[in-house]
């Protein structure tokens, strides 16, 4: 008896930590917005190179205004999205891009948060465990 | 004057060495009258940071150029109702202020706390003190906002005009004090350490100083948010600046804590777990004036830049030792207690969790205002960590944190049995899915939003359900459910404010998610009298007017709007763009409609010519929830604060 409560109880809890976790990686997977506009997905996803901090949508400076026209032009003649961040990368370096874009050494910015996640939740987990049974 | 504020500094940094060596050789020799002692020159070193700050304010109002402080952030032509904005614009004098309000702050918490806390307050004292020590000691030696310069300048540099803007009255001050406030429930905390009865005062006191620091911390931000939406012209609240991270890191370790607190009061656990939070939490915002004045990341928010950063890390440093040798000296004190976590299914056990991804958020967004300095020493590459990390990272978590939020207030304390939840539950699922559905068909259909919104109507279904039945049940002897459902608030003030605070964050959350997912931008050229039709609005470009206040030029531009659906009824808004030529700086102010359902937002991109200019109009639905957040969240506090005649049990 005591058994079988003691496994439903933690059945429920595998269930919320799956839960959790299908929430979390769906969310951490890029989101694309297929109603928004190409050009103001490019806007919030790249930095103004000069301007501490700031993505181009927040930006007014000149080089950001200019950049801004650059990624129309470029819409206009046809490049995809990739193209066009590539070509600010190869311009002004891998930090024009908003986020770490998850390759090599980038991976740990995604990676410890969701380790970090997983095992505070398992720590949880264990604790009101031994804390029941103790 | 100026020589005076810098000599009453220098006889404030005595006194509070003194009073801090005197509160602890007091409580170490059980001494009485060095107790005394140092009680006097902790009352007077609050008076010498008064006198100090008053007197640059003196300064700021006789412009007195000859203080290179004053001179670089004021002008003869500096509307003087702008003179606190000004004293506290930049380093030296925000640093000032940080002090005003932590000496105010202690001065309030030693004279109004009860009397059988008060005499075991003396190590609090002390290391309260030391904080103050070591705010003037950077004042003094490093940050000194009363420096005379040799040559007098005619006029100073003027106010940055990012500033002057009414938030800026409420934002910088109340962010500071909230970061200030910290140091608070922080020495209380390390004070009931060497309180071995664990008498139960401790967490009323502690309760009411970390729910202080957190309303005016989050008030704070908030109206930072608002002041960003208004004024800086970008459409957007908020942008996961370092700066804001820093501010809100400490913020969501505290409402843990405000939570884990209750924990402790209760039923006695949590004592090592809400030791280790409040002083993470002060360790954060310490961390947050390192990196806001000199840190190693970039920021929008440099006005306080300088090369003051070292220092605070030293303090940082210290401070952490500190609390980790502190905690491990009372681990055994900490840690023994009879009482335990019955069940998954607890209110122990969902305020743990809520605890756990609190700070699990905080060190998230940690990790990713670090993260660019990470990069640079290991793998040698510069990165930028801006709104689209935190956005995938730290929003997930978030939105747990809201299903929790309504779960866990319905579970009774030590266990509740699966059946009885889902019984509580079961209005609330039921209204739920029928509102699901409905949000469904009306075409929300992307996975993240969708279950938001789900979640937000569900923890609210749940919070009026339980308003319901507890105005009902004192219906009995009354048909009026007004007088009933006051009655119930305020039977249990703690809870139901808790649950106002829940309904705050509640409506912050729709307001996100609704700006967040669904806001629609257009890039225009208009010129005068042309009448552009975007979704439901029709806009009207009415003029393009030109004043001059002092130096500055303001170019405004007025836009009538209607609803398609109803041409009659006209909203005039303004956007405008003030030059200033001492800055080189131009500041933009959009245009905004305001209603519950979505804002319209006009940015004023480029003025053209005198007919023609760019603009871009922007639709941020359910922006008006964002704001109204506020008022809701004060009112909760307040609810919960005001205190109980009765005392209950």
């Amino acid at each position: 008896m005591f058994g079988m409560i003691y496994v439903k109880k933690l059945k429920l809890s595998y269930l919320i930590n799956i839960f959790i976790l299908t929430v979390f990686f769906s969310c951490i997977l890029p989101i694309e917005n297929s109603e928004e506009d190409l050009y103001i997905q490019l806007e919030k996803e790249i930095m103004c190179p000069v301007c501490d901090g700031q993505t181009l949508d927040q930006s007014q400076s000149l080089i950001a205004e200019d950049m801004k026209n650059t990624i129309k032009e470029k819409i206009a003649q046809g490049y995809n999205k990739e193209d066009i961040k590539s070509y600010f990368v190869t311009r002004y370096g891998e930090s024009v891009i908003a986020y770490p874009t998850i390759k090599g050494f980038n991976i740990f910015a995604y990676l410890i948060p969701i380790l970090g996640l997983i095992c505070s939740l398992f720590i949880f987990g264990f604790y009101i465990r031994k804390e029941k049974l103790g | 004057m100026n020589n005076f504020g810098f000599y009453i500094m220098i006889l404030g940094l005595i006194l509070s060495l003194h009073s801090s060596l005197f509160f602890f050789l007091g409580e170490i020799k059980n001494r009485k009258e060095l107790i005394n002692s140092a009680k006097r020159s902790f009352y007077i070193v609050i008076l010498m940071v008064v006198i100090s700050s008053f007197s640059l304010i003196y300064s700021f109002l006789a412009n007195d150029f000859s203080n290179i402080y004053v001179a670089n952030h004021s002008s003869l032509d500096m509307n003087r109702a702008l003179t606190l904005v000004a004293f506290y614009s930049g380093n030296e004098g925000s640093l000032l202020y940080i002090l005003f309000i932590h000496v105010i702050l202690s001065g309030i918490m030693y004279k109004f706390s009860p009397s059988n806390i008060k005499s075991k307050l003396n190590f609090s004292c002390s290391i309260l003190t030391i904080i103050t020590s070591f705010y003037l000691f950077a004042l003094i030696f490093f940050a000194n906002p009363f420096e005379i310069s040799e040559f007098i300048p005619l006029d100073g540099k003027g106010i940055n005009p990012l500033l002057r803007h009414p938030g800026m009255y409420i934002h910088p001050p109340l962010l500071m004090s909230g970061l200030a406030s910290i140091s608070i429930p922080f020495v209380l905390c390390q004070g009931s350490l060497f309180d071995k009865t664990n008498s139960n005062n401790w967490h009323t006191i502690l309760r009411v100083w970390c729910l202080i620091s957190w309303a005016i911390l989050g008030c704070g931000l908030l109206i930072g948010a608002w002041w960003a939406y208004t004024i800086l012209g970008w459409g957007g609240y908020w942008s996961w600046d370092p700066i804001e991270n820093v501010g809100l890191m400490p913020w969501l370790v505290l409402t843990a804590l405000i939570h884990s607190i209750m924990v402790e009061e209760r039923r006695g656990i949590f004592r090592l777990w809400n030791i280790i939070l409040i002083s993470l939490t002060f360790v954060l915002a310490l961390l947050g004036t390192f990196i806001n004045r000199g840190g190693p990341v970039v920021s929008v928010h440099s006005f306080a830049a300088s090369t003051l950063g070292f220092l605070f890390l030293i303090f940082m440093i210290v401070m952490t030792f500190y609390s980790v040798i502190s905690i491990i000296f009372n681990y055994k004190n900490l840690t023994n207690n009879k009482n335990k976590i019955e069940s998954y299914l607890s209110r122990e056990a969902s305020l743990l969790l809520n605890n756990i991804l609190l700070v699990v958020t905080s060190l998230v967004i940690l990790w990713g205002v670090i993260f660019p300095v990470v990069s640079i020493i290991l793998n040698d590459t510069e990165i930028s960590v801006s709104a689209p990390y935190f956005d995938k990272t730290a929003g997930p978590i978030f939105l747990f944190i809201i299903i929790l939020m309504g779960i866990g207030p319905i579970l009774s304390w030590r266990m509740t049995t699966k059946k009885a939840t889902i019984f509580r539950l079961l209005p609330s699922i039921i209204i739920t899915v029928i509102l699901g559905l409905y949000i469904y068909i009306s075409g929300i259909k992307e996975f993240f939003p969708f279950i938001s919104f789900v979640s937000i109507f569900f923890v609210l279904t749940i919070i009026f359900r339980e308003w319901i039945g507890g105005t009902k049940s004192r219906m009995i002897n009354s048909y009026n459910p007004i007088p009933s459902f006051i009655t119930m608030i305020v039977s249990n003030r703690g809870r139901n404010g808790g649950y106002v605070v829940h309904i705050a964050i509640l409506a912050l959350a729709f307001g996100v998610v609704g700006t967040k997912f669904y806001d629609e931008r257009l890039d225009i050229n208009v010129s005068v009298s042309e009448e552009i039709e975007f979704r439901s609005y029709s806009i009207l470009f009415k003029e393009i007017k030109q004043e001059f206040i002092g130096d500055n030029s303001i170019t405004k531009a007025i836009f009538e709007i209607s609803k398609i659906t109803d041409l009659s009824k006209k909203n005039k808004i303004v956007a405008m763009h003030s030059y200033y030529p001492n800055y080189n700086q131009i500041s933009v102010r959009s245009a905004i409609l305001s209603t519950p359902v979505e804002d319209l937002y006009i940015i004023p991109k480029d003025f053209i010519d005198e007919n023609n200019m760019t603009i871009r109009i922007a639709i941020n639905p359910l922006a008006w929830w964002i704001w109204i957040s506020g008022p809701i969240l004060i009112l909760g506090t307040l609810i919960t604060l005001w205190p109980n005649k009765t005392k209950r049990n």
